[in-house]
């Protein structure tokens, strides 16, 4: 324990902060496990979440309740088509100052917040969109030549709505590789729906939650998740899952080879690592298993892969190609 | 101070023991995978021994190899280099610590562990390596657990029975096959080439005395010379301008004596010539083929190139023009009429006759002596 960095907690306090975000969720959030599970992974890993759902499943009511159970400073930017990137990023604004000079001072957008909701994020141009790029690669946004720092930790949760695409812009692929997980909200299932009536019906969970933890929890879990140990094998295998999705690889599995166009990237790999790493801490573990990789490979992977025509318009989507990816990873690892 | 001190010395027994299990794990582990491993050599081996022994009993029914002695030596070589590999091939400690972590319930700590502790010892001295430690060495038990769950049977009970069943198998082809009067086989082929040789001169022995038996009956059921059913014949073609007629000796011998001297030297005689039908070369015919059969008759056809040694009793040539010097001498009726003079075979133990053959010696004697009395 004496090397442990700054910051850094103990594994079994590092699950205990996070399985206690997660259960606070659980009762935020009903009936949506796997989505709270897969949220609180990317935050504590450091990356962005893409939600994709239909209207009125909880994608905002989300994004609150997670900030207020983590302290977080928390924003949110609606985006529309005529919504413009300096109303995100920030701009400079003539001011006087106490002394009695006025001068242009940078006044800071909406993205400078620890927790970001970007919502219907498709809406906005691809120009605003673009604003997103440095912010949540960089962790900073440069304006008029000067660079400002965003605060840490920083996520942002986009959100974005399935059907309804008319005036809307698709992402571009190197906006939706920034995002580490894309998380789909599914419809909730009878007994989550008659919980909800309990729990959310004349009040607002997230407005009333309290926080558990604070930014400095956040970033030292996330610090002691980074030094989980990652063995050769699950290097490989992480390493042999990117492959396998990539059409052109030798070692592309037979569904990536007839379905996709475009594997996943890079960024994806690093991406698969740290999530697993999460996990890794969550399952009680210092070191990273197979399993792991397995558990955050779908939301890791399937924005970032891109389907033929052909495939698309025999119904198949990036889940259903993937699944078949990752069935045969599987049995090769 | 001291207290503190006898903590951490507590926790530096207690990570030596965790790492003792662990090591006791995998060795175990290890171990388990080299006897799986000669397991399926064994099993491997059994069915490659019952599929060679199959294979060498259907190739010894077909052909006759091989003996049953390559075919075992063969399948000794084959089991003995599968279990040899088996035996040198053992797991290495990764390949134990993958197998722990895939089948035991390990969730990849053990090579976590075993590559930290080789690769990157000073791992093992951060909070997650001393985690790692501890979390492993808390699931040695369970590992164990499923280790002693899983080991299987050896399972030699089928291979080893078609392996048994196999060999008798090809024991018994090829013990029966070298016994019966096929080809020999190259283990066991000189006696049962020297009694195939036998059978047959014993064969040929009878072919070549009933075919003679055949020749020299007459229809009514006596015993006639070869000479008599040649002038049967000469006399019922009408007697041709070159064909001698019965009632010249000199001409009769001098034919003889130019076939008994054609058969000598091999060859067959002209077109028209007065022999029998399908004996010679039928060159009228378009494509001058024979209407004889293409493959001669050996038990007919003697070999009479050698010399009087070999106990073969041949007409003597010069003899002839001594012995018929009267025209009709020999041509009385109802006699049969002798061969050309030829001194009788010496008796010796390996000339013996068949009845045919006694038959016709004793019908040229009396002959002879006839012709001599009437001399």
């Amino acid at each position: 324990m004496n090397d442990r960095t700054a910051g850094e907690v103990g594994f079994a306090e590092a699950r205990r902060r996070l399985l206690d975000v997660r259960a606070l969720l659980d009762g935020v959030i009903v009936g949506q496990p796997a989505l709270v599970t897969d949220l609180v992974t990317a935050v504590f890993a450091g990356g962005h979440v893409l939600l994709e759902g239909l209207p009125g499943l909880g994608k905002t009511h989300l994004a609150k309740a997670l900030a207020a159970a983590l302290g977080l400073q928390y924003s949110r930017v609606q985006c529309t088509p005529d919504l413009m990137p300096a109303d995100m990023t920030g701009a400079e604004v003539y001011a006087t100052t106490p002394g009695g000079a006025s001068t242009f001072v940078f006044r800071p957008g909406p993205v400078f917040a620890q927790l970001v909701l970007v919502d219907e994020i498709n809406r906005a141009t691809p120009r605003t969109q673009a604003a997103l790029l440095e912010a949540m690669q960089e962790m900073q946004v440069t304006h008029a030549g000067a660079c400002h720092r965003l605060p840490s930790p920083f996520c942002v949760l986009a959100t974005q709505n399935p059907i309804e695409l008319e005036g809307t812009y698709p992402l571009p692929e190197a906006q939706l590789d920034r995002f580490m997980f894309k998380l789909k909200v599914p419809f909730p299932d009878r007994d989550s729906l008659r919980a909800l009536l309990d729990v959310s019906l004349d009040r607002e969970p997230a407005d009333t939650l309290s926080a558990i933890a604070t930014p400095d929890d956040v970033l030292a879990v996330a610090a002691t998740c980074r030094s989980v140990l990652l063995a050769e094998r699950c290097k490989q295998a992480a390493v042999n899952l990117v492959l396998a999705t990539q059409p052109d690889a030798a070692d592309a599995a037979p569904a990536a080879r007839q379905h996709l166009r475009y594997g996943a990237s890079p960024r994806a790999l690093q991406s698969l690592v740290r999530a697993a790493r999460v996990r890794a801490v969550m399952s009680d573990r210092p070191h990273v298993d197979v399993a792991d990789l397995e558990a955050v490979a779908l939301p890791v992977l399937r924005h970032r892969v891109l389907l033929r025509l052909e495939s698309e318009l025999d119904g198949l989507d990036a889940d259903a190609v993937l699944a078949s990816v990752l069935g045969e990873w599987r049995s090769r690892t | 101070m001291d207290l503190g001190r006898r903590v951490d010395e507590n926790a530096v027994v207690t990570g030596r023991d965790a790492s003792a299990a662990i090591e006791s794990l995998i060795g175990d582990v290890r171990r388990a995978l080299w006897l799986e491993q000669l397991k399926r050599a064994a099993r491997a081996a059994l069915w490659a021994w019952a599929l060679i022994m199959a294979l060498a009993a259907i190739l010894h029914a077909l052909t006759g190899h091989p003996g049953l002695a390559i075919a075992l030596t063969i399948g000794g070589i084959a089991c003995g280099v599968a279990l040899a590999a088996a035996t040198a091939r053992r797991p290495d400690v990764a390949a134990a610590a993958l197998h722990a972590d895939r089948r035991l319930g390990g969730q990849s700590a053990y090579s976590t562990w075993l590559e930290a502790r080789v690769t990157e010892a000073a791992r093992l001295g951060t909070p997650a390596g001393q985690r790692l430690l501890e979390w492993t060495a808390a699931t040695v038990p369970s590992s164990r657990l499923v280790l002693g769950r899983q080991r299987s049977p050896w399972q030699l009970l089928r291979p080893a029975a078609a392996a048994a069943i196999c060999t008798a198998m090809a024991i018994a082809v090829t013990t029966l096959g070298s016994s019966r009067p096929t080809a020999s086989s190259a283990s066991d082929g000189q006696p049962s080439r020297r009694s195939v040789t036998a059978d047959t001169a014993k064969l040929d022995e009878a072919a070549l005395a009933e075919t003679l038996a055949t020749e020299l009956s007459t229809p009514d059921g006596r015993v006639d010379t070869a000479r008599g059913g040649r002038d049967q014949e000469r006399s019922n073609d009408g007697g041709g301008s070159a064909s001698p007629s019965p009632g010249n000796p000199q001409a009769l011998a001098a034919e003889d004596s130019e076939n008994l001297r054609r058969e000598a030297d091999g060859s067959t005689a002209a077109p028209g010539s007065g022999r029998e039908a399908g004996s010679t070369r039928d060159d009228s015919t378009p494509d001058a083929g024979s209407r004889a059969a293409a493959v001669p008759m050996p038990v007919q056809r003697r070999d009479v190139s050698g010399s009087a040694d070999d106990g073969e009793h041949l007409a003597d040539d010069e003899r002839v023009a001594s012995y018929v010097d009267e025209p009709g001498a020999g041509a009385r009726p109802g006699a049969t009429i002798g061969a050309a003079a030829a001194r009788p075979p010496a008796a010796r133990r390996e000339a013996r006759l068949s009845p045919a053959e006694t038959a016709y010696v004793a019908s040229w004697r009396a002959d002879s002596r006839n012709a001599i009395q009437e001399q």
